[in-house]
């Protein structure tokens, strides 16, 4: 009896034992914690995406509400993704999508644009419908799409749609 | 006992516990068993406190994911809304009566709506080669949109945009934009 009551430090078993305990719950935990942070990058990359494309729909929905001449009357778009027109100011404005990043230049060139999305997101595509009806005022229809820059891309994509129809019933 | 004395005895007692070699006839020789299991319970807390940290990142997930349908109905509820004001305001340009078209009731409209149609209960849908959200798409949405009228006496038009759709938990979500429509031109 006095073999087990004499406190000769810990046995190899019991530091196996022990040990191998430890790492179980180790590897486990870890491995939690690695699909965490993953989870968090994912979470964020979703935040940046839809705060840049509501930030880029808000602005262009404003100065779109308040514009006349869309693609109309000397403002040329050359494609669905551009949008010319002739703001409250009575500035030529053109909103278009350059390599991901939805840009505003004054003026119809859109590569001396700057961008109103960051470098964070990659925007897919940028539609402008704009129906120029002679007894409605002009009604531009906004689609746009997103997705992160990074390796969470390929698991989000934003696809917004909204209308604006403008206050400048002449149009 | 003195207050030296009993310096004394618990110095002596920390040298003997600290340094001393373990001998049978000391306390706590009998309990080194108990270490171990002590270690497991300590680890399992642990554990249990990190997984929940964890489940709750797993739900700041979808989270996320819900609010960025909250995001897609809300410029969708908009949409609503704008081309409701559109035919109000084609109203004044083709010299009709500034209501002209509008009743009481649920009513759909599209984008590209000149009118609003009766409310059909239909989901949204979205056509991946124009990108467009309608009713014509190939590919469903869970959104739901009406365009809810109430003419708040012959001078005001109460619209609604309500956008409804079954959230990632399986709850009810909506989104109500609401708007009222004045006849300032008169």
């Amino acid at each position: 009896m006095t073999f087990f009551l004499k406190n000769r430090g810990f046995t190899l078993i019991e530091l196996i034992v022990a040990l191998g305990l430890f790492s179980i719950i180790m590897v486990i935990t870890t491995g939690g914690f690695v699909r965490f942070l993953k989870t968090e990058r994912q979470a964020s990359s979703f935040t940046f995406v839809n705060n840049n494309l509501g930030a880029a729909i808000e602005q262009m929905a404003k100065e779109i509400r308040t514009g006349k001449n869309f693609c109309a009357d000397g403002q040329s778009c050359q494609s669905p993704s551009v949008l010319s027109f002739v703001n409250s100011k009575g500035a030529a404005v053109t909103y278009c999508l350059e390599n991901g990043t939805v840009k505003r230049s004054a003026g119809q060139d859109c590569s001396s644009g700057q961008g109103i999305t960051g470098s964070k997101v990659s925007v897919g595509y940028l539609n402008f419908i704009v129906s120029n009806n002679g007894n409605y005022p002009p009604r531009i229809t906004i689609s746009i799409s997103a997705n992160p820059n990074n390796e969470s891309a390929s698991i989000y994509t934003a696809n917004l749609q909204t209308t604006v129809s403008s206050r400048q019933l002449g149009g | 006992m003195p207050m030296n004395k009993f310096l004394d005895k618990l110095y002596d007692f920390f040298r003997e516990s600290l340094f001393s070699p373990p001998e049978a006839d000391q306390p706590w020789a009998g309990k080194k068993g108990q270490v171990l299991i002590e270690a497991l319970i300590a680890l399992s807390f642990l554990t249990v406190g990190f997984l929940a940290a964890f489940s709750l990142l797993g739900r700041s997930l979808s989270t996320n994911r819900a609010s960025a349908q909250s995001y897609a109905a809300t410029y969708l509820a908009a949409e609503g809304i704008e081309v409701a004001r559109n035919i109000v305001d084609g109203n004044g340009i083709q010299g009709v009566a500034w209501n002209n078209g509008f009743a009481n009731g649920d009513y759909e409209i599209e984008y590209n709506s000149l009118s609003m149609t009766q409310n059909q209960e239909r989901f949204l849908t979205y056509d991946p080669s124009t990108n467009i959200y309608g009713y014509g798409g190939s590919v469903q949405t869970p959104f739901k949109r009406a365009i809810r009228i109430t003419l708040v006496g012959s001078d005001e038009i109460k619209v609604n945009s309500i956008i409804s759709w079954i959230g990632l938990g399986g709850g009810d979500s909506r989104v109500d934009l609401e708007d009222h429509f004045m006849n300032w031109r008169n």
